[in-house]
């Protein structure tokens, strides 16, 4: 199958509004499309069968892109759906360099950047404290404890040096 | 928090039990989400269950039925709105739409899903429905509190039997209804009616024929003096047959339904306003003629 890709390095760059400022939704003319219910593949209908999907199908007749939805039991609410999401590919068809399709990807795309950027810049503290304190303790061979009464005891260093990391 | 994994795991064992319920994978992926997104998590697992290995229906389990632009609620002991008939309701409500100030009669109005996606459409409407089953009268007034603030019409439900004559001498301008058309020997037919259908939604709403249809015309469309009539169907005999009980002052003709099965039988006096009568003659794909 023939697929289309374009890449994002051919269109020119975007500025991304705040989540409240995005571009409105487009919205489509009654008269431009064909809108179908498709039903299931059994013959049976009316009362005889009770379906809880209802799959709705727009054409737009000038360009042939055909878009469905059966997202949610209600057929308004699928229409309402379909309608949205063909408003929004042939608006990219028109103008892809500032449809609200793209603008939506693009500020998508740059708020899990700047969460996988903190995330890292977390972890990069983390692991920047953690070999702070291991530096600490790194001149030390042996623990002994010592006791006014009693004789010095020798312990476990290596578990006594976790414990201590632990407490820093 | 669950782990990951012990989540995915969950889902995948409420899905297995959905699937005998559903044709495709991709439906039993849509009613869990429904599912998980209309009840509470406690009762997801017994939900499954019941709809996957009892095969009670969806609505039922999820306590409604979205229609138009009205939610119904649905419960055992009521027909669940079909598909079928919200698409002829849009259709009659856009012929319907701006003409002056009518009355109808929504016979058999079952949980009153087409009386009140009537009132809610049109400002210009008073609809009465009428039931035989008093759970059906109960739940349709549940229904009209339930949606009362998007009501633009006038709207009331009243118990009636459909197999005795209209009483007093009340008169409407349209009758509509779902009555029920699905004749006995057809309704025990496992390739005819749907399983979870015939174990869980009332007799007394799917079995019918050619009598149901006689007395709406000799009981309800003559005496009401109404104007024009739609009627859901099972098949083009009903829709044939409702045609010889009438005189030649009536044009009755067939609607398909978007699968192309025949769905209504539509009938209009010959002296209503043109406009009206264009747009029912559009929905109507072939005239039935008066047999001799």
């Amino acid at each position: 199958m023939l697929r289309l890709i374009r890449l994002s390095s051919s269109l020119p760059k975007v500025n991304i509004p705040k989540a409240n400022k995005m571009p409105a939704r487009p919205t489509i003319a009654e008269g431009d499309i064909k809108e179908k219910f498709i039903k299931g593949g059994s013959g049976k209908g009316g009362q005889k069968i009770n379906k809880t999907n209802s799959k709705v199908q727009l054409t737009h007749i000038a360009t042939g892109i055909v878009v469905t939805s059966q997202a949610t039991r209600s057929r308004e609410q699928n229409r309402k759906i379909a309608r949205e999401i063909l408003a929004l590919k042939l608006q990219d068809l028109e103008d892809p360099a500032n449809s609200r399709q793209r603008i939506v990807i693009e500020r998508q795309k740059m708020v899990k950047a700047r969460k996988n950027k903190r995330t890292k810049a977390k972890y990069e503290t983390l692991e920047k404290n953690k070999q702070e304190k291991e530096d600490l303790l790194e001149g030390i061979d042996e623990i002994v404890f010592i006791d006014e009464n009693s004789e010095p005891i020798q312990i476990d260093t290596k578990q006594s040096k976790q414990k201590l990391l632990k407490q820093l | 928090m669950p782990r990951p994994g012990a989540v995915a795991k969950y889902q995948r064992f409420l899905l297995k039990k959905l699937l005998p319920a559903c044709n495709t994978l991709q439906q039993a992926r849509r009613e869990l989400f429904w599912i998980q997104k209309e009840l509470p998590s406690e009762q997801w697992k017994q939900a499954c269950i019941q709809r996957g290995r009892h095969l009670m229906p969806l609505q039922y389990i999820l306590g409604n039925q979205p229609f138009g632009s009205v939610n119904i609620k649905c419960r055992p002991g009521v027909l669940i709105p079909r598909n079928d008939t919200e698409e002829w309701c849009s259709e009659l409500v856009d012929v319907f739409r701006g003409s002056d100030t009518f009355s109808v009669l929504d016979m058999c109005t079952g949980s009153g899903c087409i009386a009140l996606y009537l009132a809610t459409e049109l400002s210009n409407v008073t609809v009465l429905g009428g039931d035989i089953s008093q759970d059906c009268i109960s739940l349709a007034n549940e229904n009209i509190d339930v949606n009362k603030d998007i009501i633009k019409g006038k709207i009331k439900v009243d118990s009636m039997d459909l197999f005795q004559p209209l009483a007093g001498d009340k008169k409407f301008d349209v009758v509509v209804s779902n009555p029920p058309y699905i004749p006995t020997h057809e309704l025990e037919k496992q390739e005819e009616v749907e399983k979870s259908v015939r174990l869980y939604e009332p007799r007394l709403a799917l079995e019918g024929d050619l009598p149901v249809f006689k007395a709406m015309v000799t009981y309800y469309i003559i005496p009401s003096q109404c104007k024009v009539f739609i009627l859901e169907i099972g098949s083009r005999e009903q829709g044939q047959y409702t045609r010889s009980l009438l005189d030649e002052s009536w044009v009755v003709g067939l609607r398909l339904d978007s699968a192309f099965r025949p769905r209504n039988v539509i009938g209009f006096r010959t002296d209503i306003e043109s406009s009206i009568k264009r747009k029912l003659m559009t929905t109507i794909i072939e005239l039935f003629k008066k047999q001799r």
